[in-house]
């Protein structure tokens, strides 16, 4: 196991500060120490969360929903009726 | 005794013999409110208007005689991790500092249907991550029995708001411990329920299987009142079950086998806590309960496991937070990718960013350890040791942290911050529920709490004990 925190930083999106990385380094590694106690398993999939096991879904019917001015009104931008994004390069 | 003051049970007694009015009572809570606020800091937003109308509008159903729910002017904290329909709602975050949700979570369209008065949104740890109410991006919430002390998190505005009479009842959430926790500092009953007896939709999710919107009163009765009011199936929540708890209404404390796991006594509890826990245990011998010693093996694995699957769900769940269709986003960008990562930099605080990374290390194949398979495997063998633990006795007796409230800014190790979750956490992992019952106080007059674990769906034997400690002990 090798914990590079930058490259960890980047994949979950965030810029890390000089200041973040050194102190979360520290304390991130901490943790996947304590973590090491669990036991290994065999990898077969028997230990999969089972999401049969406890859901009930609803009946598939159309029910009624919210409207476009709502869905937009927490947007940071929008623009005829759609969020704006930056675009891609 | 000021109306605030009193219980909900005996509330809804005095507004049914028409004795006050919901006028009245919302009229005492905001007073009590207005003195203490400035200090304790229990909510991040107030809803005075809109609760002295729904006041107003209780009372003339009281005057028409139409039917009254069966929480009617009562008032409610919720905690602002769930979603409030034209309310603001924060998660203590800057993130979500102006989101206002366009629906309600299905408790609080409960809580209407019962004629509920909501106060205000109540303070909490940053997306509910913490134990001491500190990591708030807006304020910190002092525990109202000592303001230099914490009140404990997650739901730490939640239990200061009901332990210093600003409300009655409160909502608050549990994914490690955070409402039972804070109920402990705070001196206030809280419960854990049984996973999937009370809906999540609505609630911002921190670790969905193991996130519980739990209730918070400042008796047991209390507690149970709202827990009747806001459980059961929901189909907006595949995770919801059609919750029948075991009728326990011929409760006999003599026929009650309590079992005290000796892992929950040992050195890392402090000793006022220890000693008052169990002075609560030899109550119940001497009341005839029968008292068993049991062990709980593999404690060490609790907050490993709390730990994998908690951080992989908020790491995947805190995903949505990227500045695109709602909540906060970065003023200076130059493309996509630097849009959401300046977003999520400037919204987030520490705690939150600590725990997306961990679970987003964990849960990559660079990792190179199944991690989510190796907790998962613990958790079915301490799930196997419990229901054995069940089959000796009904309930499980514990203290619920491990130490009485600290000061503010006393703990600033994260690891020495989790700890404080080491009694809550089993409830949590395996799906049980358990209550937090204030059983004593300690050095500077802080509160100690006692936790009940009982097997899933069976909260009811959790009231009726806790409601017999309360009547005979306290």
């Amino acid at each position: 196991m090798s914990f590079n925190l930058e490259h960890v930083g980047k994949l979950a999106k965030f810029v890390l500060t000089e200041e973040e990385i050194k102190k979360f380094d520290g304390q991130i590694k901490e943790i996947l120490e304590l973590i090491e106690i669990l036991p290994d398993v065999p990898q077969n999939g028997e230990n999969r969360v089972n999401i049969n096991q406890r859901c009930g879904l609803r009946e598939d019917i159309e029910t009624s929903s919210i409207s476009i001015d709502e869905v937009l009104s927490n947007a940071p931008q929008k623009k005829a009726g759609c969020f704006v994004a930056p675009s891609l390069r | 005794m000021k109306l605030n003051e009193l219980a909900a049970t005996k509330l809804m007694e005095l507004l049914r013999n028409k004795e006050c009015s919901a006028l009245e009572i919302i009229e005492d809570t905001f007073r009590e409110i207005e003195r203490k606020e400035p200090e304790i800091e229990a909510f991040i937003t107030l809803t005075k208007e809109t609760a002295f109308e729904n006041a107003k509008r209780i009372d003339e159903k009281i005057a028409s005689g139409s039917e009254l729910g069966s929480l009617a002017g009562i008032p409610i904290a919720v905690k602002d991790n769930i979603c409030t329909k034209g309310v603001r709602t924060t998660a203590a975050s800057k993130i979500l500092e102006n989101f206002v949700p366009t629906y309600n979570a299905t408790v609080v369209e409960k809580l209407n249907a019962a004629d509920a008065i909501m106060v205000g949104k109540a303070n909490l740890d940053e997306f509910a991550m913490g134990s001491s109410c500190e990591t708030s991006a807006f304020k910190k919430t002092k525990n109202p029995h000592n303001i230099e002390y914490v009140p404990g998190g997650s739901s730490g505005g939640s239990a200061a708001a009901v332990a210093a009479n600003e409300s009655v009842l409160a909502l608050g959430s549990d994914t490690g411990g955070s409402v039972r926790l804070p109920a402990s500092f705070c001196g206030v009953v809280g419960l854990r329920p049984t996973y999937g007896a009370i809906s999540r939709y609505g609630l911002l999710p921190l670790a969905s299987s193991f996130d519980q919107v739990g209730p918070l009163g400042r008796t047991v009765a209390d507690v149970e009142l709202l827990f009747n009011v806001i459980s059961g199936r929901d189909p907006k929540d595949s995770t919801t079950v059609n919750f029948k708890t075991k009728n326990n209404s011929d409760f006999d404390v003599k026929n009650l086998k309590v079992g005290v796991p000796e892992e929950y006594f040992g050195n890392f509890i402090d000793e006022e806590v220890k000693k008052s826990v169990l002075k609560m245990i030899e109550f119940f011998k001497k009341s005839g309960a029968q008292i068993k010693k049991v062990n709980v093996p593999h404690m060490e694995y609790m907050l490993p496991i709390y730990s994998v699957v908690l951080t992989i769900e908020a790491a995947s769940n805190l995903a949505r937070y990227d500045g695109m269709c709602f909540g906060l986003r970065a003023k200076e960008f130059k493309d996509l990718e630097q849009m959401y990562a300046n977003t999520r930099e400037e919204g987030f605080g520490d705690e939150v960013k600590r725990r997306i990374i961990l679970g987003t290390f964990l849960s990559s194949s660079e990792s190179g350890s199944a991690y989510m398979q190796r907790a998962i495997a613990a958790k079915n063998e301490l799930l196997k040791a419990h229901d054995e633990l069940f089959k000796l006795c009904d309930i499980l007796i514990t203290p619920t942290g491990p130490t009485q409230a600290f000061r503010l800014g006393e703990i600033c190790d994260p690891m020495k911050m989790y700890a404080m979750d080491l009694c809550t956490l089993a409830p949590s992992i395996l799906g049980f529920p358990a209550i937090a019952v204030p059983c004593g106080k300690g050095q500077n007059n802080l509160p100690i709490g006692a936790q009940l674990i009982g097997q899933r769906y069976c909260e009811q034997l959790l009231f009726e004990a806790g409601k017999f400690f309360e009547r005979n002990y306290l």
